[in-house]
């Protein structure tokens, strides 16, 4: 099981893209700085004000923003994974020597490392809502801006056809 | 003193008077004085008796109840020695407690894991959301609304659009909002578990090896509720997936009454030529 789990998938082939996904699968948790790095080389940086009506700007920041949370987030519970299959290794090494008697520390002990499994599992769930809520959110205010927009060239229209 | 030497006096008298009786009560008298009793070095038979039948019992306790006495010992002994060598071992026990301290160590390292800063967030009006969303707070989750309005707009006024597309727009919105406070309910709770977690790994350390079950018990009740979280998570991660299918849909059927109604505009403009 640990040799599938290590096998390497990394899968990008360009320069820029070969960084970033090297950066998100690595496991570390100390170059978040260079993870920022990747993901603005390869996904470019917000405009600048001129460049940009404000609501864009600010939905692009909120994107990128949480996707890099959530990219940053991984990298740490990749790391939590590490460790929460080394600590499955040490129960299973310990329950092959265990006594009738010991055994009960060691049942209690695997219980407690489940409910830290599923404590990360839904911080992971969390950071999902996080995302897709943005995610749908960004749509939303796409179709607020079409209504908008449609009101803006309604009134345009009106004008114009009233000055003919 | 008068009354007891008139008492001595009548009882002489009546001595002289009745001989024949004070004789007889004389002689009842030294009947009925108690013996001393009889000493084991005395010569009395019934002596030997009693030490024969006493040397009998002590013989039949020895061979008979002793001897299943001592088997009884010997094998309480034994049980006592399976009990410590193969059941409840010292040195089995204390390996098992060193792996849950070593187990603690891993736990506190997930936990610091999980509380990295991960903002990245530039501009203020999505720094303040990501801030609120970020906060693992639950009396932030008041926040959210004014945050996410600030950044993704409020709904469009009742004249800037139809009823089926100011209808779409709240629910979505709507659903985006209670998906990002229930991922800081989320978030919360998980950092509740956690707490809980290393308490109750601390608890199996201090365990006596007889209570270490009450712990898993224990342990196996905050299993359950937190499986029972991360379904409440994933059904609002369903949820929030649902109502993005119904806007792809919703999208398509308003497509096709604007594609109606321009057809049916573009008829009725060539009639009219």
């Amino acid at each position: 099981m640990s040799k599938i789990f290590h096998v390497n998938l990394n899968s990008a082939t360009l320069p820029n893209p070969q960084v970033f996904e090297a950066a998100i699968r690595d496991h570390q948790v100390s170059n978040f700085s260079s993870l920022t790095a990747a993901f603005g080389n390869t996904y470019g940086l917000i405009p600048v004000a001129t460049a940009a009506n404000p609501t864009d700007r600010a939905i692009s920041d909120m994107d990128d923003a949480l996707a890099l949370d959530n990219l940053k987030m991984l990298k740490a519970s990749d790391q939590a994974t590490d460790i929460e299959l080394q600590s499955a290794d040490s129960i299973e090494n310990a329950a092959s020597q265990a006594a009738p008697g010991s055994a009960p520390f060691l049942t209690a002990a695997a219980i407690v490392s489940g409910i830290h499994s599923q404590a990360l599992t839904q911080k992971m769930l969390a950071a999902e809502l996080r995302q897709e809520a943005a995610r749908l959110a960004h749509r939303n205010a796409l179709r607020k801006e079409n209504a908008a927009n449609t009101t803006q060239l309604r009134g345009v229209l009106v004008n114009l056809l009233q000055h003919q | 003193m008068t009354k007891i030497t008139d008492l001595l006096r009548t009882v002489k008298d009546w001595l002289f008077g009745h001989k024949l009786r004070a004789a007889i009560l004389a002689l009842v008298l030294v009947l009925t004085t108690p013996w001393p009793a009889r000493a084991q070095f005395g010569l009395d038979p019934c002596c030997a008796m009693l030490a024969a039948g006493l040397a009998s019992v002590q013989s039949a306790l020895t061979s008979v109840v002793g001897g299943g006495l001592n088997q009884i010992l010997g094998m309480d002994k034994a049980m006592q020695q399976f009990q410590q060598t193969v059941v409840w071992p010292q040195a089995l026990i204390n390996q098992a407690k060193s792996l849950v301290g070593l187990l603690q160590g891993n736990f506190k390292q997930i936990q610091n894991l999980m509380k990295l800063p991960v903002s990245s967030a530039t501009l203020p009006a999505s720094q303040q959301l990501e801030q609120v969303l970020l906060s693992r707070n639950p009396n932030q989750i008041a926040q959210t609304s004014g945050a996410y309005t600030a950044l993704y707009g409020p709904v469009p006024a009742p004249t800037a659009a139809s009823p089926q597309v100011l209808n779409m727009v709240d629910m979505t919105d709507a659903a985006a909002e209670t998906a990002m406070k229930r991922a800081i309910e989320i978030d919360a709770l998980a950092d509740l578990e956690l707490q809980a977690a290393n308490q109750l790994n601390q608890s199996i350390q201090n365990a006596a090896p007889g209570s270490a079950p009450i712990i898993e018990a224990q342990a196996d009740a905050w299993l359950i509720r937190a499986n029972a979280y991360t379904q409440a998570a994933t059904a609002d991660l369903m949820r929030l997936r649902s109502i993005d299918l119904a806007n792809a849909s919703a999208d398509i059927k308003m497509g096709a009454t604007n594609t109606t109604n321009l057809r049916q505009a573009l008829a009725n403009l060539l009639e009219h030529q």
